[in-house]
Order: C-alpha cells, then sequence, then structure tokens
C-alpha cells in the first residue's frame, strides 16, 4: 500500500461518506477517517431523510437502506401547559413504496449503510480515529492531516467535521460558532415496540409521523421539539438555541424531561423503556453561517462543516444538502485532477457548483429566517394566545363567549399591540 | 438412585452442594482435601478422597473422570467459582458433557435437568434445559448447607496420575479476616484515591468485626491488594457489605449479590450500585467514613 | 510457532437494556470483542512482536457483519490469518459445542503449539470452553492467566484463584485462558487498520470441521434483580445526620 492517499476525508457522517462514495465511484480510493466508534456514531439526529436525494443517486436504496418508516403524517403543534393545537396533514390516497418523500432513520444506521455503499466502491471507513490538525505543505497547501497522532498525507483533504469545526477554525475559514445561531439538540430514545407505536400514533404497518413542537414543554425558550416514529421506537427530542439555554440556565436534561413529561407528548411515549439519551450541538444560522470559501488549496468543506443546513421552521434539512454537498466536492476533485492541479483556484469550481445546487437555491430563499425564528414572541407568547383563544371557541356554556374579545384581551395581557404583530407578519413574508 | 457426583474442595460448598445434589439423586462426594473428604463422607453415600500433592486441573479432572465412569454418573455439581469452573469445563469436554454455569437451582424432570441460571453479568435469569448428561456450576448461596449427618458413608481413597503441568501455589496473604468466610466486609472501589486511604476502609472493617477488600481494579492495575471482590475474583455472601467509592459494574455486583444487607457510599447519584443496594448513602465518601468510624467507636464505648 | 487464538462477539452488558416485561433488549445491545479475548489476542501478537510466534490465526463462530469486524479488527491488531467459523446464530451453540468447533479447527489446521482464549465471555461469563477445548484436544489446561509467559517451548502463567496465587508451567502444546489483567490490548495505529480493511477472511462451517454442534435449550431468559430496599440517604449536606440514620437502620437490621 502507498504511504499517500488520493483523498482523505475527515469526517464519517453523510457529508463525508457519500463524498468518498462519488469518489470511489469516480475511481479514486478515498480513506474516510470518523472519530465515533462506528460512522455517524457521534451523530445525534432527529431522524428525517428526504427521498429526492437518495433515488437520484442510491438506485435500489428503497430495498436495501435502514429505512425505520416512511413518514405519512405531517404534524405541527403549538403546544401550552395543559393543552395544544396541532395541525395535522395527511396523504390519504394510498401510497406505493417509491412515493413516500421522506422516510425516518437512525443517522448511526444510515451512515453505517452509506460507508458500506462507500466500501463496495473502493472507498475505505476508517472509524475511532479522531484528527487532530491539518498539515500544510510549504507553499501553504493542504498535504495531510494527523489523527490519533499519525500523519497521513493526501493530495486532497474533503474537511466532512459536522459542527465540530476544528479544522476550518485552525485554517482560518471559520470563527468560533455564534452564540446566536448555535443550538443545542438533545433526543431521547423511547423504546415502545412496533405495534404498540401504530396503535398510539393510528399508524399502518411501517408508516411513520414526524411531529413538530412548539412552545409548551419549552416554554417561553426559542427552540422547537420535535416526535419522530422508528420501528419499534419514537425519538423525541428538542432543539434549543444555545444562548436561550446559557440565559435560563436549565440543563438540556431538564429539557429532555419537560419534553417528555408534557401532556402533548408523554400520552405518546408513557411505559416506554428509555434506551439513550443524548446532546450534541448544531448550527442554525442559514445563509449566515456558510462558508463564504468552502474550499482553499488542497481541501474542501461539505455538509454542515461547510453550513449547509437549513432549519425552514417546518422541516430541518441536512442529509440531503450533504449528500448533494458530497457529491459536487467529488465533482469539483475530480476535475482538479484531472488538470494535476490542487489550488484553490482551480477547486473554487466547488463554490460554483453549490451556488447552482439545490443547497444554495434554498438556503438563499431561507436566508431571512434563522433572524425571524429568534423572535421570542413566538416562543413566548404566540402559543398561550393560540391555546386561549382556541379554547373558548371550543368552550361552550351559558356564558356568552366571543372570541374577538379574548384574543383582544389575550395580545393585551402578553403586551403585543397591533404594531407589534404588524411587524412580526411583515418578517414573517420574507422569511417563511 | 443414580448418583450424583459433587466436587467441593471446601467444607461450605460441600453441604451446599450437597443440599442440590440430594434432590437429584444419591449424592457422591469427590475431593482432594482430606479434612474435607473425612468431614463429609458421614454426609455423602460414598467419598472418593484423591490423593493430589498440588491442584494440576488436569490431573484432578482425570481422576474425577474415572470416578464418573466408574459411577455410571450423568449429573456433576460443582462450585461455581474459577477452580470449579476449570475442573467442570475439563471434565464435561472429556466425558461429552454439556456444562451450566451459575446456577442457582437444579431440577430433575422427566426430560433430563431444568436450570435457573445468571447470564447478563447476573443482569438476567435463564431457564435451560440441560438434558441429561451435564456439569452444573452452583452459585455460592443458592442451596443452604445441609448440617446432619444423613449416612454412613464409605470413604475411598484414589491416586490421581500425575499430571504434565507444574505447579507452585503461594496461599492468599490474609491481612485480617478472610472476606469469603466474613460476616461483615466493607469493598473499596475506585472513588479511593490512594492507598494510604485504605487505612481507614481497614479501620472501619475492624471495628465492623469483619473483612476488607477492594474491587478489580484497585487490585489488578494499582496492586493495593491480592485479591478482589468480582466474578473473577472473591464471590461474597456476607450479612452485610458496605461498596465504598464503587461505581457498581455488573463484574464486582455479581460477586456480592448474596450479601443479605448491601450499603453503597458514593457521591454520583447515578451510580448503578444504588440500584444494588439496601441503603444508598449520597455522598463524599472522605466525608462520610471518618463520620461512620467515629459514630461506631461512640457507640462500641456505650 | 504457530498460535490459535479464539474471540467471541459479546454483548457490552454495562449497555444491555430490558424491556418493561424483563425480556432482554439484546437487538439493541452493542457487540464487541470480549474483553478477556482481546487481552488473549494480544499475548499472541506480542509473541509475533518477540519473534516467538510467525503465525496468530484468529477464530470466531458466527456470520454477521459484526464478526467480520472483529476479524478486521484482530488483523489490525496483528494477526496474521482470520477465520470465522459460519453460524447463523451462534449464541445459541451451547459451551461444548462451541469447543468442539474450536478444537476440531485446531486439529485440522494444526498442529498449534498455543491455543489461547480470554477467561470468560463478557456476557455469558462461564469459562468453561478454554478447559473443554483443552480436554477434547488432550493438551494441559492453564487456565486464568494474569501472567503469560513462554520460553523455550514451554509456557508459564500466573493465575489468581480463590485460595492464592498460582504458577503453573507446561510444555506446549496447551491451552491457555488469559484474563483481561493479563495486559492492555494495543490500539492498532490507523495504517494498520486501513491494511486490514484489504485482508480476507477464511469461512469454514461446523460441518466441514466434522464438528458435531447442538443448540442450547433455553426455555426464557428474562431480567434478574436481586431484591433490594434501595433507600436513599442524602449526607451531601448533613453528613452526621446521615450516618447516625445509617447506623439505626442497621442496627434494625440486625447486621451490626
Amino acid at each position: 500500500m502507498s504511504e499517500k492517499f488520493d483523498v482523505v476525508v475527515v469526517g464519517g457522517g453523510p457529508a463525508g461518506l457519500s463524498t468518498a462514495y462519488f469518489l470511489a465511484e469516480k475511481g479514486f480510493e478515498p480513506v474516510v477517517i470518523e472519530r465515533g466508534p462506528e460512522p455517524g456514531s457521534k451523530n445525534v439526529f432527529g431522524g428525517r431523510i428526504y427521498s429526492y436525494v437518495l433515488d437520484k443517486y442510491f438506485p435500489g436504496w428503497r430495498k436495501e437502506a435502514p429505512i425505520e418508516r416512511w413518514v405519512r403524517k405531517e404534524r405541527m403543534s403549538i403546544t401550552c401547559e395543559s393543552d395544544s393545537v396541532t395541525l395535522d396533514y395527511v396523504k390519504h390516497k394510498p401510497l406505493k413504496e417509491d412515493e413516500y418523500d421522506s422516510f425516518t432513520a437512525f443517522l448511526s444506521k444510515f451512515t453505517g449503510w452509506l460507508s458500506e455503499k462507500a466500501e463496495e466502491k473502493g472507498a475505505m471507513v476508517l472509524p475511532g480515529s479522531r484528527v487532530e490538525d491539518i498539515v500544510l505543505n510549504d507553499q501553504g497547501y493542504a498535504s495531510g492531516v494527523v489523527a490519533d497522532g499519525e500523519k497521513i498525507e493526501a493530495d486532497y483533504i474533503v474537511i466532512a467535521e459536522g459542527v465540530n469545526t476544528l479544522l476550518s477554525e485552525k485554517l482560518g475559514i471559520r470563527s468560533k460558532p455564534r452564540l446566536e445561531t448555535t443550538a443545542l439538540g438533545v433526543k431521547e430514545v423511547i423504546r415502545l415496540g412496533k405495534e404498540e407505536i401504530n396503535k398510539r400514533f393510528g399508524l399502518e404497518d411501517w408508516e411513520g409521523v414526524a411531529h413538530f413542537f412548539i412552545g409548551g414543554p419549552l416554554k417561553g425558550i426559542a427552540g422547537g421539539g420535535f416526535l419522530y416514529t422508528m420501528g419499534e421506537y419514537v425519538t423525541i427530542g428538542a432543539v434549543v438555541r444555545l444562548s436561550e439555554v446559557n440565559r435560563k440556565e436549565i440543563t438540556m436534561k431538564d429539557i429532555a424531561e419537560q419534553l417528555r413529561l408534557h401532556p402533548a407528548i408523554y400520552r405518546y411515549v408513557k411505559d416506554g423503556v428509555l434506551m439513550e439519551y443524548s446532546a450534541h450541538l448544531t448550527r442554525e444560522g442559514g445563509l449566515l453561517d456558510v462558508l463564504e470559501k468552502p474550499y482553499g488549496p488542497g481541501y474542501l468543506v461539505v455538509g454542515d462543516a461547510a453550513g449547509f443546513i437549513l432549519n425552514t421552521g417546518f422541516t430541518i434539512r441536512g442529509v440531503d444538502l450533504a449528500i448533494e454537498s458530497g457529491r459536487l466536492a467529488a465533482e469539483a476533485i475530480s476535475k482538479a485532477h484531472e488538470e494535476g492541479k490542487r489550488d484553490a483556484e482551480t477547486l473554487s469550481v466547488y463554490k460554483r457548483l453549490v451556488e447552482e445546487s439545490v443547497i444554495y437555491r434554498n438556503l438563499r430563499e431561507y436566508r431571512n429566517l434563522p433572524k425571524f425564528l429568534e423572535n421570542e414572541v413566538l416562543y413566548r407568547d404566540l402559543p398561550d394566545i393560540a391555546c386561549e383563544v382556541l379554547g373558548t371557541a371550543y368552550t361552550t356554556d351559558e356564558e356568552v363567549r366571543r372570541i374577538y374579545p379574548v384574543l383582544m384581551n389575550s395580545l393585551k395581557s402578553h403586551g403585543l399591540g397591533w404594531i407589534t404583530l404588524f411587524k412580526l407578519f411583515l418578517e414573517a413574508r420574507r422569511s417563511i | 438412585m443414580a448418583p450424583v457426583i459433587v466436587y467441593s474442595e471446601e467444607e461450605s460448598w460441600g453441604k451446599q452442594l450437597l443440599t442440590a445434589a440430594k434432590g437429584l439423586g444419591d449424592p457422591v462426594l469427590f475431593t482432594f482435601n482430606r479434612n474435607v473428604a473425612e468431614k463429609l463422607s458421614g454426609m455423602y453415600t460414598r467419598t472418593y478422597y484423591v490423593k493430589t500433592d498440588s491442584f494440576d486441573p488436569v490431573a484432578i479432572s482425570g481422576a474425577l473422570r474415572d470416578v464418573v465412569n466408574k459411577e455410571s454418573a450423568t449429573i456433576l455439581l460443582f462450585p461455581c467459582t474459577n477452580k470449579g469452573r476449570m475442573i467442570a469445563g475439563l471434565t464435561s469436554g472429556a466425558l461429552g458433557f454439556e456444562a451450566i454455569t451459575d446456577a442457582v437451582s437444579v431440577v430433575k424432570t422427566g426430560e433430563g435437568l431444568e436450570v435457573e441460571k445468571l447470564t447478563f453479568g447476573g443482569n438476567a435469569m435463564a431457564k435451560v434445559k440441560a438434558g441429561d448428561k451435564a456439569s452444573v456450576c452452583i452459585v455460592s448461596g443458592s442451596y443452604k448447607e445441609t448440617e446432619e449427618a444423613g449416612s454412613t458413608g464409605e470413604l475411598v481413597e484414589i491416586e490421581a496420575k500425575a499430571g504434565s503441568v507444574e505447579v507452585e501455589y503461594s496461599p492468599r496473604k490474609m491481612e485480617g479476616v478472610d472476606p469469603t468466610k466474613a460476616d461483615v466486609v466493607v469493598g473499596a472501589g475506585r472513588g479511593v484515591k490512594k492507598k494510604e486511604d485504605l487505612e481507614m476502609i481497614k479501620e472501619l472493617a475492624s471495628l465492623l468485626g469483619g473483612a476488607w477488600s477492594v474491587t478489580r481494579p484497585l487490585a489488578a492495575d494499582y496492586g493495593w491488594a491480592d485479591s478482589w471482590i468480582g466474578i473473577s475474583g472473591l464471590v461474597i455472601s456476607p450479612k452485610l457489605y458496605i461498596a465504598i467509592g464503587i461505581s457498581g459494574q455488573p463484574h464486582h455486583t455479581m460477586g456480592v449479590r448474596g450479601a443479605k444487607i448491601i450499603v453503597a457510599i458514593n457521591n454520583d447519584e447515578s451510580a448503578p450500585i444504588f440500584e444494588e443496594a439496601d441503603y444508598g448513602v449520597i455522598g463524599d465518601l472522605y466525608k462520610v467514613v471518618p463520620v461512620l468510624i467515629k459514630k461506631l467507636k461512640e457507640r462500641k464505648q456505650q | 510457532m504457530r498460535v490459535l487464538v479464539a474471540v467471541k462477539l459479546t454483548y457490552d452488558i454495562n449497555q444491555l437494556k430490558f424491556e418493561k416485561d424483563g425480556t432482554p433488549l439484546l437487538d439493541a445491545c452493542p457487540r464487541v470483542m470480549g474483553e478477556a479475548d482481546k487481552c488473549a489476542l494480544e499475548e499472541a501478537v506480542k509473541l509475533k512482536d518477540a519473534g516467538k510466534a510467525e503465525e496468530v490465526t484468529v477464530l470466531t463462530i458466527g456470520s454477521s457483519k459484526e464478526h467480520q469486524r472483529i476479524l478486521k479488527d484482530a488483523y489490525a491488531m496483528g494477526a496474521t490469518k482470520a477465520v470465522m467459523v459460519k453460524v447463523d446464530d451462534p449464541d445459541s451453540l451451547s459451551a461444548l459445542s462451541v469447543a468442539r468447533i474450536i478444537s476440531s479447527y485446531a486439529e485440522k489446521t494444526g498442529p498449534y503449539d498455543l491455543i489461547l482464549l480470554g477467561s470468560g465471555a463478557g456476557d455469558t461469563h462461564s469459562s468453561v470452553v478454554g478447559p473443554m477445548v483443552a480436554s477434547l484436544l488432550g493438551v494441559p489446561l492453564l487456565a486464568n492467566a494474569d501472567r503469560v509467559s513462554v520460553e523455550n517451548g514451554s509456557v508459564t502463567i500466573v493465575s489468581t484463584l480463590e485460595d492464592g496465587q498460582y504458577k503453573f508451567t507446561s510444555k506446549m502444546p496447551a491451552v491457555v485462558t488469559v484474563t483481561s489483567e493479563a495486559n492492555e490490548p494495543r490500539i492498532p495505529t490507523i495504517r494498520d487498520i486501513l491494511r486490514s480493511k484489504k485482508k480476507p477472511i477464511d469461512e469454514t462451517t461446523p460441518e466441514e470441521l466434522g464438528a458435531h454442534v447442538s443448540k442450547i435449550n433455553i426455555e426464557s431468559i428474562i431480567k434478574y434483580e436481586v431484591p433490594r430496599k434501595r433507600v436513599k440517604i442524602d449526607a451531601t449536606d448533613n453528613v452526621e445526620e446521615a450516618v447516625e440514620k445509617l447506623i439505626k437502620a442497621l442496627e434494625e437490621e440486625g447486621v451490626i
């Protein structure tokens, strides 16, 4: 075996593994270095992946990927102390397997599958090793990495380190994460068994639910909760701004607990066996967090590490964007390799490809959203108002209850005037 | 009744396994300890004493195999100790018997033996059908010791064939009381930071008239003691076990399951040892133990 | 010198969870190479490093990807050959069956000077397979080694048993079982791991080896807990009071 590799990919998440997959497909022999014991195991992921990107690049994936459940029901709840308002979206026509446009999966299993696909093509995946540094040669080209104290040389380095941006910071292409756009994700996996899940959620066979929460369990905290049905498990979790966690002096464990015990969620998960609790950092800055230059002499940055993650308020997208960026990185490296070059100028083709792709189109459209989602009113006031108003609308007794005065009172008691609301509406229009 | 052969080198084990054997057939003892042979021969139908000058598992198992053949026995009982497991494995392999370890009960049915056994580090209990030819290693404390002499069994002396293994033996250096025989045992774990701090553990043990020991890392990794409590070390069943600074790995807790009362002192409220304890004291052992010693001394003087 | 090491894929019982009805959730429990088995492998590789052993063959029984993974791990640590004896549900094999497979393989591809096993698996910990293999092959057993040394065709081990320390010495061939105290298994270098990826895994079956195997008949397996009172005494603030409470409780229990 030669002492130098074609490409070293740092990080075995979806971005790193798909980069390796597409590179290997083009005849490269990439090595993926992953710090977790198995690919993706450090990756605590909420659970939903969109189908379109896999349809494009992995024919036959629906039969072989580790799919937990096909998402059939989409729910969005505004939750208060003791009641909640839920929007329920269901496609009623019977769906064939190739018609579901998203599915739930454990990311560690999913990356395990991606890793097999990459290895089948000729990539090598190396779990259990931590990359400590990136090596630059005399001309300032990235020429290798240091992993567990060993130097590994390569022609190209692909940085797919996720939200832990050690190498990007070393290269000076990313500053320390901004507090406002860094979020903490917390997740619990609860085992209920397939039949029990189907019963509780009104599901059939291997169909599933993706459910988002705002308000209630995370009262007044900027963030959202989620619930996904997996095959035999339910995963629940919350993504909360780091600034909020610091300000409110609560622990992630408390948040997980509050979430699980909230009546809107507890009825789904009670009597389940808590299998796993985990917490991790994530970025939520949208376009603000996207690297200006996800490339440099001898290296490229892909996936979350490059900031390709999108929270639209209704959906959180990362895996599909990660896979797409991996494909584009492979494209760019292959072009540069044909020309026998590794300079920044040649590799900048990657940025152009990204800008033309689904990644940028989405990030650009949603560029104002992160700022909008920082509005405290969304988490502190609106859930209560919604519950108060609807609570009134659905209460009938001898009293006369008109909704409008209740709405007015409610707004007033929350200190919300028309001007504030109108400003919020304008912001929303620009953002969602 | 068909003979059931008990392997034991200790009186207590000989009496526990006799209780188990009585429910299965005609108890026959096999031992290489003359003392045990003489003391227990009055309880067993027959006792085979093997003369040997060292513990060579292969030689001893060879002699046991001869006895099994001679008696046409199909059930063998062993203590679930390191030595017991060795002899059970060797003998079963040679005879083509299955070997079931960590048993807490053995019952004979029409379809052979039915064994309840611990598994997964003592976290689970399995019911296993062991067939009709089996060696079973029984966990300490599963059966009460038989006390009364039941029969006037004969004592047969046999010679072990010389083995090919050279054996050098140095008895366990025992500071104070033997933990396997003590009513009170105080155990120290990784929460105890320095070797000198073991003095306070020893003081507590002697105040309670008991023994002290440690967990595996303290003995095997740090060399603070010659032996340890746990599945690969000493298995104890005192009236009181006090676990100090012990997190409660299955390896360790397996070794103290037989204790009547378990006290745990640990500052980590989520330590698994608290699940295994009757009384869990949440606090810094360096604060709790000195106070405990002080109070016990006061109590003694009263 | 030729060394055979048998390793088992074991459940990491520290991470084992149970269903409410007590059923162990084995599917959700991570599996690893047995801790003591890894130490046995380390001893073998040390012999290779010292120029005493030329060949270190590692055998495991099973057919899953995880079994493949531990064999690759064994290559990365320095094994020279890896063998998978394909059995679909290896955990259901009786101890005697496992021993028969190992000894048949040793007979068929031997002679081996040394056969190393862990002294007990991390999950079932029966510790009888090594002794059985020794019996089946008719070679000496040196069990529970906390230390192993090989010199001039002899192997010596130091073993801590219930009543003290034993030093066993025997001519080879011999079966040695190794405890997890024997050494600190090496962490392979990245280069070794990458090289291990391309190494082949030999496959065979119990039938090919002529090993008669049978399944163990497990009727049920459920969570077991010794009934404990689980009384919590908080000594974080008031130590004196907490200790008094404890002493009183122990007096009432009649254990002091």
